[in-house]
């Protein structure tokens, strides 16, 4: 059996996923053809994933190698974005597990009544996936791993229910709320939050998101990103005008095509998204519930992506003097992943989404230096890519910083670096107590607002 | 017999929720018996090529900007509420 087992598994990691999602498209009824085509665009997506990933290292490596060898900036782990981190996942070999815990532990929560929201996103499994591959990775303590996915899971759900009405109102979409782990930045920046709140005048500063999107918005556009990193990194190399363009051009095509070719991922997961869905909102006919969902409702915030294109400076500028960073920041340079959650913390206000998205920022430089090694080996074993030569490591600037506080948390769970878990454990108990009181003090006042008007955003009663 | 139509679905980044909601629209014009080309899109990308569609599915129905083509409420896709109301705008559109 065992070997049998084995065999099986040294068929490699894009052909086992997809055997499973073969097999679990056949448990939720999807025909056999849908099953199989599901299966096979899964691979597809692995090697398509590979393929650009390669295609943009074999491009950019020369030209980093060179600006590193000219500057003596050590920025040796290159940032390819969260679409090589979410590839990786589905390689780790518990992976499909998630979804059954995540799916579990909400039932248990909504039918106890310890959450309104009924996450039906089963896209950002993968987050999970990633904490867990890694920290078991870092730590060797597989039980931790997944006691900690357990924690995760939970806060997210706590995350949706208090700022469910914030992001109703945000969007003017009722009966939703957002479970995405990037809503855990808003947990660490309260306190700065309560500060800003006693600087007079910030609040005086006027701007129109809207007006300066229209005009700095395509700097947002991945081709555009892509070729203008790929000059500049080849220009600071010191290469002459044909490499450099030839450089910029392979930047744009590789951030033009991963989020393409990321999108086969999730092409071949739709049928059990959509199984999964119906199954949980079968379960709770007729009750009061909000429904969780992927960030991208929100995205029609201005705010977001202005406050984003106007960080890309400020990250360039991190990226050169942050003592110890070795992250090259590229995939990930529009870093949304710093505005999405602090847009509703900031209540839409511009100059606090940056204000917060700067600080963040530097969490995510260091998280992504530390995990680094470690995301580098785990994309070895599953073969999903090669170490990127010239780079020693590659990363994903996008990572929150809760990757390490649940690293520093599986090392205090297996007796090691005691002092700095407890540290960071009472830290974390702050800011989630002053988080809490916030987020609640705003819900309660919208609901408020809501029935003095007569309407309300929720579902049912 | 007029040129058939294209849907545009858009989300953030053009992989995960415009996905979902592309699987469930392209399920749903079978269902109905309705003939378009569903396309996935990134959101940042609209402003430049929204014109090469007819429709416009959107996952952030709150976006202040005007794209020049009929705009669709894209979230019923994702939560399921509502979901016959949009379906009938967007047989309306792909029969137009």
């Amino acid at each position: 059996m065992q070997a049998f087992i084995q065999s099986v598994l040294d068929l490699g990691a894009p052909i086992v996923v997809g055997l499973i999602i073969f097999i679990l498209g056949l448990v939720v009824r999807a025909k056999v053809s849908r099953a199989l085509s599901a299966a096979i665009t899964l691979g597809v997506a692995f090697s398509g994933v590979s393929l650009v990933v390669g295609y943009l290292v074999g491009g950019i490596a020369p030209a980093g190698e060179a600006m590193i060898k000219r500057t003596g900036i050590e920025l040796t782990a290159l940032d390819f974005g969260w679409t090589a981190g979410a590839a990786i996942t589905w390689a780790w070999q518990y992976a499909v597990f998630m979804f059954p815990v995540q799916i579990g532990i909400n039932l248990i929560m909504l039918a106890l009544g310890w959450t309104r929201c009924l996450n039906v996103d089963m896209w950002n499994v993968w987050g999970k996936i990633f904490m867990a591959a890694l920290v078991q990775d870092m730590t060797g303590n597989v039980i931790a791993a997944w006691a900690l996915a357990g924690v995760w899971i939970v806060l997210e759900l706590k995350s949706a229910d208090l700022t469910e009405k914030q992001v109703q109102h945000l969007t003017g979409i009722p009966g939703v709320s957002c479970p995405h782990l990037i809503l855990f930045d808003n947990i660490i920046l309260t306190p700065v939050d309560w500060l800003l709140d006693r600087i007079p005048g910030l609040d005086k500063i006027k701007t129109d998101p809207q007006a300066l999107r229209e005009k700095i918005g395509f700097l947002g556009e991945n081709h555009f990103i892509g070729f203008i990193l790929g000059l500049l990194i080849a220009l600071i190399g010191g290469f002459d005008l044909k490499s450099m363009l030839a450089t910029a051009l392979v930047g744009a095509t590789g951030l033009t095509l991963l989020p393409k070719v990321a999108a086969m991922f999730m092409e071949a997961l739709a049928p059990i998204q959509e199984a999964a869905a119906e199954f949980m909102k079968s379960r709770f006919p007729g009750r009061s519930f909000s429904i969780g969902l992927d960030w991208p409702f929100l995205a029609g915030l201005p705010t977001l992506w202005t406050a984003a294109i106007l960080l890309i400076p400020v990250l360039l500028l991190f990226s050169v003097i942050l003592p110890g960073n070795r992250v090259l920041p590229f995939g990930s340079i529009l870093l949304i992943e710093s505005t999405i959650g602090t847009v509703i913390l900031a209540k839409n206000d511009l100059v606090r989404t940056w204000i917060f998205a700067v600080l963040i920022s530097i969490t995510r430089f260091y998280t992504a230096t530390i995990f680094a090694a470690s995301i580098t080996k785990l994309s070895q074993i599953t073969g999903v890519f090669q170490a990127p030569e010239g780079f020693s490591t590659y990363t994903w600037l996008g990572m929150s910083y809760m990757n390490w506080v649940m690293l520093k948390l599986a090392d205090l769970f297996s007796g090691r670096g005691i002092v700095v878990g407890l540290v960071v454990l009472v830290v974390m108990a702050g800011c989630i107590y002053m988080w809490w009181k916030e987020m609640s003090k705003r819900e309660a006042a919208l609901a408020a607002e809501e029935a003095a008007a007569g309407i309300t955003m929720g579902f049912g009663a | 017999m007029q040129k058939r139509k294209v849907i545009f679905v858009a989300c953030g980044s053009g992989v995960a929720s415009s996905e979902t909601a592309a699987y469930k629209l392209r399920n749903l014009l079978k269902e109905r018996k309705l003939d378009a080309d569903v396309v996935v899109v990134d959101f940042r990308r609209l402003r430049s090529i929204a014109k090469q569609a007819d429709i416009l599915v959107h996952i952030a129905p709150n976006d202040p900007t005007e794209y020049g083509i009929p705009k669709v409420n894209g979230v019923p896709f994702l939560t399921g509420m509502g979901l016959n109301q949009v379906m009938d705008e967007i047989e309306k559109l792909v029969k137009s």
